[in-house]
Order: C-alpha cells, then structure tokens, then sequence
C-alpha cells in the first residue's frame, strides 16, 4: 500500500506546482464560463430552452464537464515519462511492478482535477451567480467524470504505448462525448434517438443530465441513475485498465 | 567473492547484435569500469546484467542466483544510475528521496535517516528543500546518484553518470565512488572517458561493437600493447653527434628531432633512461625531460585500430 500512497502523493504535489495544469484546468475555464456566458444570455428562446437554468449556470456546468473529461492528459503525460521515455529504466529498476505507480498516479490526477472542479464550482457560484442546486451532486459527478477521463487516458496509452496517438484518441473520445451530448451545438432533441443520446448516450451526457436535474430539483431517482451509470462506465474502463497494465506493463 | 557474471551472453535486436557471446565478472567490493565507445553495448550489457533486459544467449548471475527479468528481489540489492536525469525537477531533492525510499519499501524511521545520510554523502545537505528544476546539471547529477543509493544497494551500477557536468562536480562524483567502494560497495561503472575509468577503477572491460575485447587491471592492459617507450628531452644542442650518439645507446630504436625539443623511442624495457640523460648532458645539458606512458586511450587504439575519443569511428 506503501508504493500507491507515496506516488500519489508525489504526482500529486507535482501537478500542483505544474503552472499548465493549473492554467489549463483552472484558469482557461474561469475566463471562458464568463465569457460564454454573457454572450449567450441574450439569444432570443435560450431561456425557454433551458427550462429555468440560468444561461450562467448551464455555461458552468457545461465548461465543467468539457475540462474534467480531458483532465486525463497530465496524468497520461507522467505515465508515458514514467514507463514509456526517459525515465523507463529508473522506473522499471524500482522493486515494484509498474501498475503501483500508475495507480498511485491515476489516483494524483483525479484528486486535483476534482479539486479543480470543485473550485470552478465554488467560484461560479460566488462569483457569477450559478447555481448548482446540489454541491454534493456536482462532487460526484466530478468523481465519476475524472475517474473516467484518467482511466481513459491511461487505457490510451497503454493500448497505444505512445503519447502521440493515446492523447489524441483520448481528446477524439472526450470531444466525440461533448458532441454527442449536444453541448458543442445543438442536436435535434425532438427525435427519440438524439434525445436519448443527449441525455444517457454518453459520459458528457449523463454528467449533464445530473447535474440540470439537480439544479432544478428534479428528480433523485434520475439523479442518481446518471451518476450510477457514470461510475459503471469508470468500472468497466477500470478493469480494461487492470488487464491492459498486467499485459503491457509487465 | 563473485557477485555477478555473465557467461557467453548474447542479445540482438532487429538485424543487429548488440552483445556478441560477452564474458565478464564482478568481485565483491571491486568497481569494475565498463570502458568503450558510444554504441559498444555498455548500456545494453549493464541492463541485461540488472534484469532490465532479457537476452538471447548465455547465462547471467547476480548475488548467485540466476538473473531473469522477473527477478524483483534481486532489484532490492542493486542501485541503477541512468544516463539521463531522472528525478523529478518539480518536487525537492528530499521529495525525490522519498519517492524512490519509498518505493524500495523503506518506512520512518529509517527513511527519514537514509535520506538525511544519503543527501549529506551526495553534498546536497543545504539544498534538501529546494525545487530541483533550480539546481544546476552537476547538483542532478549528484541527486540522480542519489536516488540510486538511498536504498544501500550492495551493487550499483553507473551508466555514464558524469556526461556533461563541470569538473568540480565530476571530482565530486569519482570522490564518491571511491567512498562507496571503500565502504563495501561494489560498483560497475561505465563511460567512455578513458581518464575516467584510468582514474577509479580495479579492474577495466574494454568493450567495441558488442565484443569484450580485453579486461584486466589499467597496467596489465597498458602491458599488453606496451612494445615501445618514449622519451621527450629538451637539450641545449641539440647536433647532429648528440643524434648519432643517442641512436648508438642499447635499446633505442629511433630519434627524432624538432628543433631543441628529441623523441627517443626505445624497445619495451630498455631501461635505458640514464645513458640518454648522460648522452644529453654532454651535449649542452638537459633543459627538461618527460617519459610518456601508454594510456587507455593508446590500448584501445591498439586493439582495435580506432580512437576512443571520437566515438569510435574508424
């Protein structure tokens, strides 16, 4: 247990002191929730198609949701240091196999990009007025959407032994996720399949759909159905994630 | 006592083989420098002897178990310095410590004294709390060492841990290895400067092309290739008599002249030094005079016909 909680708590420092991580998960995010979000408060019907979310509101769950499913980068950028260039001789000298590190890794990166979350949340709220209804709701689904962004990437680069194409698979997928949520532009919700897609069909979309129905009050059953199969999805990418580390990391 | 060997081992990759049927021995408590060009198979040699590489050929022990890339209770009892940095420069040099202590398994107390002792014995003692990425090359240097010691390792193996870093930093790091060694450390040492190795260590495997071309202490190896001495004298007249009287003297087999300044090569064992001071002080006197011994540098020349400081290119 030694070996997990001293890399975690190694990668852990070391992405707080990394000046990108915090400018890329923190201070990209903080300029553009404002920014989007007085742009689009004045489109006629926004409102009405929003059911009561403030435009603020919806801008900060969406830019959320968009940064914590690409959080996996840094993480893969330490494992790729780690097993796969420079450092791979030091690591694989070390009398521990190499999934320890990279679990105690993965761990790091999910800590602070919930962190972050959690801080773009606070700060959305205080400062810009949104409103998340539930916090406990958003920290979850902060969980469940970091678990899987870090079991992504990690899953990436392992498949690929690579950084090159790992990372842009991973960005591919996290992209392909907000797309098919409908939170880059509009999908025609009106049809069943593209309903269904913007509200389960993918990690952005359950993520969402929590996070509105909490804001709104709505109900706890869907609430947690979202998050359920959120972290089902982290579960599944968890275990192809363990035999993938067994095979290619031995 | 043998603490490791590899007997007849062969590696390849794609097309081309990296160690070719290489035999070498490590004695306890030795430090035994791997000496040859870029390219020679050092690095894959020294992985291959660690367990980090599996070969094709021939058998390798350490601490006489057999050696396989499974073997993680052998990696307890060895300490690697890589070529390259490896610490991390956004943590501090005790951070990195115990990182790596702690992945070897080591709990407070003990941690907490080995990183104190091992930072002392590194000299980085009043830098133990300062970000690495402000040190300079030779300070990384010296923590990447570190890194590799923390846990005591009985073996330490050392790729090139002195590319470029000043020269007070690289007494430093030699001072050290000698420390270790005299403490009971065995240590294999590879680099591709012939000072370097001339300098430290017991014993020296010269390797080229994958091949282990010779080994044995500096002067058994500077013996093998020894079949001639110079001598370089500065005389006061340097005439064309002195010449001839210098050439009758038993031994020598030539003269050559340069202004005031003579090289006089002589047969291996002449022993002939005082008849050309004689000679030479008869004739104006003797303004300075220096021997030359063969160096590393002209055995590796020797047995292979190339230069070791131009990477070995032909």
């Amino acid at each position: 247990m030694n070996g997990y909680w001293i890399t975690a708590r190694m990668a852990f420092l070391r992405l707080l002191r990394n000046p990108t991580t915090m400018l890329v998960q923190l201070g990209v995010p903080l300029i553009l929730i404002p920014i989007l979000g007085y742009s689009f408060s004045g489109i006629p019907g926004i409102d009405a198609f929003l059911k009561g979310t403030s435009v603020m509101t919806f801008m900060a769950m969406v830019i959320i949701i968009m940064f914590q499913l690409f959080s996996g980068g840094f993480m893969m950028t330490y494992v790729n240091e780690a097993y796969f260039t420079f450092r791979k001789w030091r690591m694989r000298m070390l009398p521990c196999h190499p999934s320890v590190v990279v679990f105690g890794t993965l761990l790091a990166g999910l800590a602070v990009s919930v962190l972050q979350g959690a801080a773009l949340a606070g700060l959305a709220t205080l400062v810009l007025g949104a409103r998340f209804g539930s916090f406990g709701v958003v920290l979850l689904v902060l969980l469940g959407l970091s678990l899987f962004a870090q079991l992504l990437g990690t899953l990436m680069l392992l498949g690929f032994r690579s950084y090159g194409p790992a990372f842009a698979m991973t960005w591919i997928v996290a992209y392909g996720s907000c797309m098919l949520g409908g939170m880059i532009f509009p999908l025609p919700v009106d049809k069943p399949f593209f309903h269904f897609l913007t509200t389960y069909g993918t990690p952005a979309s359950l993520a969402k759909t929590a996070l509105l129905d909490a804001a709104r009050g709505g109900s706890t059953s869907e609430i947690a159905l979202c998050v359920g199969v959120l972290f089902l999805g982290a579960a599944v990418f968890g275990l192809l994630v363990f035999l993938f580390a067994r095979r290619r990391l031995a | 006592m043998k603490i490791a060997a590899m007997r007849d081992v062969v590696k390849r990759y794609e097309g081309t083989i990296a160690l070719d049927h290489v035999d070498l021995e490590l004695q306890k408590g030795e430090i035994l420098g791997l000496l040859g060009p870029n390219g020679a198979g050092k690095t894959t040699a020294i992985h291959a002897l660690v367990g980090l590489l599996p070969v094709d050929g021939g058998a390798i022990e350490l601490f006489e178990q057999r050696q396989h890339t499974g073997a993680m209770g052998l990696r307890r009892r060895v300490g690697l310095v890589t070529q390259e940095i490896t610490i991390f420069e956004d943590l501090t040099a005790r951070e990195n410590l115990q990182f790596f202590a702690g992945l070897y398994g080591i709990k407070d107390p003990v941690r907490r004294d080995r990183i104190r002792d091992t930072l002392e014995f590194v000299g980085l003692t009043e830098h133990a709390d300062k970000l690495t990425r402000k040190f300079s090359g030779g300070m990384k240097r010296r923590l990447n060492i570190a890194c590799a010691l923390v846990h005591k390792p009985e073996l330490l193996v050392m790729d090139e841990p002195t590319v470029g870093i000043d020269p007070q930093s690289r007494n430093h790091i030699l001072s050290a290895v000698r420390a270790l060694r005299d403490a009971g450390t065995t240590i294999l040492y590879t680099t591709h400067y012939m000072e370097e190795a001339q300098a430290i260590a017991d014993r020296i495997v010269i390797m080229d092309l994958g091949h282990v071309i010779a080994q044995g202490t500096v002067d058994e190896l500077i013996e093998r290739i020894q079949y001639e001495e110079r001598v370089l004298l500065e005389v006061g007249d340097p005439s064309p008599r002195l010449m001839e009287d210098l050439r009758r003297v038993a031994g020598v087999k030539e003269v050559q002249a340069q202004g005031a300044r003579l090289t006089i090569v002589s047969q291996a064992g002449a022993e002939n030094l005082n008849q050309l001071i004689a000679c030479a002080q008869s004739s104006g006197g003797v303004r300075s005079i220096m021997a030359e011994k063969p160096t590393l540098e002209d055995v590796f020349l020797a047995l292979t016909g190339k230069s070791l400081r131009d990477g070995g290119e032909k």
